[in-house]
């Protein structure tokens, strides 16, 4: 009796370690573009078209300090695909390949899978994941 | 039965009439003023004595005793008052009267004077006495025959006025009606028409102060022949009074006649005699309804339009002929022509007199307004009183009687500082930069009529401005505490003001200064008068005479040695730089080591924020890495940004470099080092060391072979590798000797032959070897071997064990030693250069020319080669494939990924740069060609710092030779091939073209791989389309990238590609 009662509750647990992974990940938000993040560099950066924000996460992504990295952990989410590859692109040169494997992680989808398999191609020196 | 007493009581019956012996004279009528006279006789009929007897008359109305007229028997019964007692109530006491006695009583009476017609008189006799009750006589009646009287001299009619008999005024018609007669007049009539030019005064009747129109029933001027009174007794008056009111209006003198008929019905009508009113009346001025005003009349202003308004009323009872009227106005109040008007409609303008109006005739009661308009002229003080006049003449009227009217206008002026007139306004634009001359011109303008007094200007000038001044006109006006003093500003004055400050350099952007004015006045107290702002332009700006880089001596920069540069950043500008950034482009030969005075970020510098004005400094320590040719000095390029500031390129700093070969100092030794006998063998080595700080791009040792020595073929290695013989000389002996490539400093190279020393040389024989080198073509060094001695022997055997014979000459035993056998191939390879220094990133070969052949490659051609592993050659195809934007970019990025690695058979330096450069350029234009509808711009293309690059490329190009060697990790390896002379050709034409432009790119595609057919014809096709391309300006190229599509040389792509997808 007492080890049926065990093994019933062994395959309870395997049951919610195999289905609580799937749960957690279709909670995962995906990716979803806001295009607030200028905000933060300005109001005057509030308004840019994507080539310009382009050229700003290029422009950002040459300097070291932690505040223009936030930047561009930030920019990921914008709208352009392109802008937000940029800032992926900056941040992957940085050496902060963790942070942006972490954040694309956390941001499953077809958009983040791209952004990893551009960066691959543009051989920026690290090989990021993206947990799609 | 009555008592006597009560006999004759009101009232009471009479007494039965029981003696009959009452006789009355008159018998029948009587009239008013008659005497009646009456005598009573009776007679004791009986037989007593009848006792106290007494006798009573009666007083009928109308009668009046008649005093002293009652005997009793002829004699008198009054007393001595008068009164009878034949009239008391207890009657007269006549005695006893005994039986058969008859007596006689007399009494009179007098009629009265006025009593009524038909008036019935009984008089009767009572008799009693104490035995016999009252008896009465025969009742005498007598009739009263009277008439009234009215017409007489009291009866007459009144007619006054209340007050003066003016028209309009009232007047009272009284008819006195006086009853002479004897008796009432009944139904008194009256006429009394209303007269002519008279009014009844409704409800004015009245007969003997009663009101009689409410018994009439209508009013009393409708009734023709109104019954004034029912009866007026005799003597009797009553007056009939209404009144009227005259009629207005009347002409002087004019009567007014009222008439009045009386009659009644005992009198027949008669007229009175009539009364007359005589009218006084005449025009009348005079009276507060002829009035002369103005309005307005208080607080008027100057400017202001007045109407003057003369109403003349003709107050009187006359009409007014002709009638003028004057007016006269003060200075201060100019006419308004035409503006004049009677009675609501304008005026006939006269040109003489114009303010004089004949108003014609005005009837009595009526009015005329005149009325003029009038402007108060200005300026005048505040406070005045305007007095304009109206002179009023007309008939009819007493000889220069007229009327003067006047009327204050009270003047309210004050000064007046409009907006509109009275500003501050700004000259100039409203931009503003630091430095400039800022001026504001001040308008005062007292647009108002009086003058303002006390005037005080209050400036409130923004704290940083400097040198503030007011001027008007040329004089500078004194500013004490932001106050000008004005004075008095006169009316309709106008002052300009002028106020200059300076904008104080530095200033921040975008802030405003202002420059604001108030005028104070006494009377206005404080008028705003606006503001004039500037908005500052200010910005940090940095030039390239002020800030720079600049070596902190004049020392030469020798490799391995910092070099001290002094960074000066100033900013020129006016407004705090923020994020000062300069950015470094160091030749890769140099590096940065140290920075003091700023923070390193990377190869940026960080100087943050510097104020305007402000200089910052920085010291730099740059180390140069490895050695340079002194045709190429390290070159420090710096880009200035910050901020708000376009960058600014600063001058590039040109560092000499004085890198040197030396080769002076080195080893020359032999084994055995100091003897040696003769048939022993030698070995030489001769170590050589860069000891200077440059490059040795060719090395020539050549060492003289002395007779002495026999030199041991193929024993010559460079540091360990054997070198080819020349014939049967040394390497080092014949030629050129042993030639050395890229030597960089420090490096060594050790050169080893074997001799063997001739055995027929005699003792003692000194052995010196001479090494000279030379490098670059101008130094020559010589490395002078130690001395070796030669030793010999005498030698008698010929025999040496082992060998079966014997030998002549034999020397000993066999050289120690074995000479290194000649590989059988024809080559040799040197082992891959050993880095000898950190930093550059580059690794060095020092590789050996001799025995280095150029293969395939035509004489004048030299080699290319990009090499690939799989993993790079997969992710190489897989960009390809994503890089294809069906326009010529396409292969822009082609260029990119095959670029070669190597170029000639020597280290090319500055490939790695520009790879690294265009991996940066041209990964951002692969991202952004991925926004939709994204238009190429030039930066996008070329830079300038990947411009210097390419030229480096192409500078190290042309001097290439000979072919790369191959990589031994390489899996597919692309080679190419150029003729230099012709690359350079294309490399001249670089420097004057501009960015963005055809030519370096068609310079690259030189360099592509085409080995292969389908590389060849890449290339080809590729150097077709750029040279097309190479005269066109950046504009058309970058058009050409974006639109133009070659659809052969895509394919000429594609089947590269497949080719190389085959390999892979």
């Amino acid at each position: 009796m007492l080890v049926g009662a065990v093994a019933f509750v062994v395959v309870l647990l395997c049951i919610a370690l195999v289905i609580a992974p799937r749960v957690l990940r279709a909670r995962r938000p995906t990716l979803q573009p806001v295009a607030s993040w200028t905000r933060a560099a300005g109001e005057e950066f509030a308004a840019l078209s994507e080539a310009a924000r382009c050229d700003l996460i290029f422009a950002v992504a040459a300097l070291e300090e932690e505040g223009s990295q936030q930047l561009l952990v930030r920019a990921l989410d914008d709208p352009s695909e392109a802008v937000a590859l940029a800032a992926a692109r900056g941040l992957a040169r940085n050496g902060r390949t963790v942070t942006l494997e972490r954040y694309l992680a956390a941001r499953p989808g077809e958009r983040a899978r791209r952004i990893a398999r551009t960066l691959e191609l543009l051989d920026v020196g690290v090989s990021v994941t993206a947990s799609c | 039965m009555r008592p006597l007493s009560e006999v004759f009581a009101p009232g009471a019956p009479t007494l039965p009439e029981r003696l009959r012996t009452l006789v009355v004279s008159p018998e029948r009528e009587l009239e008013p003023g008659m005497t009646v006279r009456a005598t009573f006789t009776f007679r004791n009929q009986g037989g007593a004595p009848a006792t106290g007897v007494r006798l009573r008359f009666n007083v009928p109305d109308g009668l009046v005793y008649l005093v002293g007229s009652g005997r009793l028997d002829g004699n008198d019964l009054d007393d001595e008052l008068g009164n009878s007692p034949l009239l008391a109530r207890a009657g007269a006491h006549i005695g006893d009267a005994s039986p058969g006695q008859e007596r006689r009583i007399e009494i009179a009476y007098s009629v009265a004077g006025a009593i009524e017609n038909g008036t019935m008189v009984e008089v009767q006799a009572a008799l009693a006495s104490f035995e016999l009750p009252p008896v009465g006589s025969n009742v005498v009646r007598l009739v009263v025959r009277s008439k009234p009287q009215l017409r007489n001299a009291l009866t007459r009619i009144a007619f006054d006025a209340q007050h003066d008999p003016v028209p309009g005024s009232q007047a009272q018609v009284a008819v006195r009606i006086h009853n002479a007669g004897q008796s009432s007049a009944r139904d008194v009539v009256v006429v009394a028409p209303i007269p002519e030019h008279a009014v009844y005064v409704a409800g004015s009747a009245r007969v003997n102060g009663r009101e009689i129109e409410r018994e009439l029933g209508v009013t009393f001027d409708r009734t023709y022949a109104p019954v004034v009174m029912r009866s007026l007794p005799a003597n009797a008056s009553a007056t009939l009074a209404y009144r009227v009111r005259i009629d207005a209006p009347l002409p002087n003198g004019a009567q007014i006649v009222a008439r009045a008929q009386i009659a009644s019905q005992e009198t027949p009508a008669f007229a009175l005699e009539p009364a007359a009113l005589t009218i006084l009346s005449a025009p009348n001025f005079g009276d507060d309804r002829t009035a002369f005003g103005a309005e307005p009349a208080h607080d008027v202003r100057p400017g202001e339009r007045v109407t003057l308004a003369l109403t003349a009323y003709n107050g009187g009872t006359a009409d007014a002929e002709r009638v003028n009227a004057s007016i006269e106005l003060p200075d201060s109040l100019v006419w308004v022509r035409g503006g004049s008007s009677i009675d609501g409609r304008a005026t006939r303008e006269r040109r003489k007199e114009p303010l004089r109006f004949a108003l014609g005739r005005i009837d009595a009661g009526d009015h005329v307004d005149l009325r003029i308009e009038a402007v108060v002229a200005s300026p005048l003080p505040d406070g005045t009183v305007l007095m304009p006049s109206a002179t009023l003449e007309w008939e009819p009227s007493p000889p220069n009687l007229q009327r003067k009217l006047e009327c204050a206008i009270a003047v309210r002026s004050e000064p007046a500082f409009p907006a509109r007139r009275n500003f501050i306004e700004r000259r100039g634009g409203e931009v503003a930069r630091p430095g400039d001359s800022a001026e504001a011109a001040i308008l005062l303008a007292n647009d108002g009529s009086a003058a303002a007094h006390d005037g005080v200007l209050h400036v409130r000038i923004h704290p940083a401005l400097e040198e503030t001044a007011v001027f008007e006109g040329n004089a500078r006006l004194a500013l004490e505490r932001d106050t000008v003093d004005l004075g008095t500003l006169d009316a309709h004055s106008v002052r300009r003001l002028m106020i200059r400050a300076r904008v104080p350099s530095p200033c921040t952007d975008r802030s405003e200064v202002r420059i604001g004015a108030s005028l104070h006045t006494r009377e206005l107290g404080e008028t705003p008068l606006r503001d004039a702002f500037w908005r500052i332009d200010s910005h940090p700006s940095f030039r390239e005479e002020t800030s720079r880089l600049e070596l902190a001596d004049d020392s030469v920069l020798r490799p391995n040695q910092l070099a001290a540069i002094d960074v000066v950043v100033t900013n020129a500008g006016t407004d705090t730089a923020h994020n000062v950034c300069l950015r470094l482009y160091i030749s890769p030969e140099a590096r940065l080591e140290s920075v003091d005075g700023a923070t390193r970020e990377k190869s940026s510098l960080l100087f943050g924020e510097i104020a305007p004005g402000a200089r910052a400094r920085a010291r730099l320590g740059l180390r140069l890495l490895r050695s340079l040719a002194k045709e190429y000095p390290v070159t420090v390029d710096s880009v200035l940004t910050a901020d708000a500031v376009l960058p600014v390129p600063l001058a590039r700093l040109t560092i000499a470099t004085a890198a040197e070969p030396d080769f002076a100092v080195g080893s020359f030794r032999s084994e055995p080092a100091e003897t040696v006998d003769v048939g022993e063998g030698v070995e030489w080595v001769l170590q050589l060391r860069n000891g200077g700080d440059g490059v040795a791009h060719r090395v020539q040792i050549s060492v003289d072979q002395p007779d002495s020595l026999i030199y041991v073929p193929n024993s010559t290695t460079v540091s360990d590798v054997p070198v080819r013989d020349v014939g049967a000389l040394p390497p080092f002996a014949a030629g050129t000797g042993i030639v050395l490539n890229e030597v960089d400093p420090g490096v060594e190279a050790t050169i080893r032959w074997r001799t063997v020393v001739h055995n027929g040389l005699p003792t003692n024989t000194t052995i010196v070897h001479v090494a000279r080198v030379r490098y670059d073509g101008e130094r020559e060094d010589a490395i002078v071997s130690t001395e070796l001695n030669v030793r010999a022997s005498p030698v008698f055997a010929n025999a040496i064990p082992g060998l079966p014979f014997g030998l002549d000459g034999l020397l000993g035993p066999a050289l120690s030693g074995e000479p290194r056998a000649l590989a059988g191939d024809r080559f040799l390879e040197l082992p891959p250069a050993t880095p000898v220094g950190e930093g550059n990133g580059t690794p060095y070969r020092a590789q050996l020319a001799a025995g280095i052949e150029p293969g395939s490659l035509a004489a004048d051609s030299a080699g290319t080669l990009a090499a690939f592993n799989p993993e790079r050659l997969s992710r190489t195809l897989r960009f390809l494939r994503e890089a294809r934007f069906g326009s010529l970019v396409t292969h822009i990025f082609a260029l990119r990924a095959f670029l070669p690695d190597a170029i000639g058979d020597t280290h090319c330096g500055a490939l790695a740069p520009l790879r690294e450069s265009l991996h940066e350029e041209l990964d951002r234009l692969f991202i952004k060609l991925r926004l939709p509808s994204y238009a190429i711009a030039p930066r996008d293309v070329e830079t300038p710092s990947l411009r210097a690059t390419i030229e480096r490329v192409f500078h190290e190009a042309v001097g290439a030779r000979g072919a790369p060697a191959p990589s031994p990790t390489a899996s597919v390896e692309l080679r190419g091939s150029f003729v230099p002379s012709a690359l350079r050709d294309v490399v001249d034409r670089l420097p004057p073209c501009e960015l963005a432009a055809a030519l370096p790119w068609a310079a690259l595609a030189r360099l592509l791989p085409d080995a292969m057919p389908a590389y060849a014809e890449y290339r080809a096709r590729l150097i077709e389309s750029l040279d097309a391309l190479a005269d066109s300006d950046a504009s058309e190229f970058i058009e050409a990238l974006q639109r133009r599509r070659d659809a052969s040389l895509d394919d000429a792509l594609d089947s590269m590609t497949a080719s190389l997808h085959a390999v892979a």
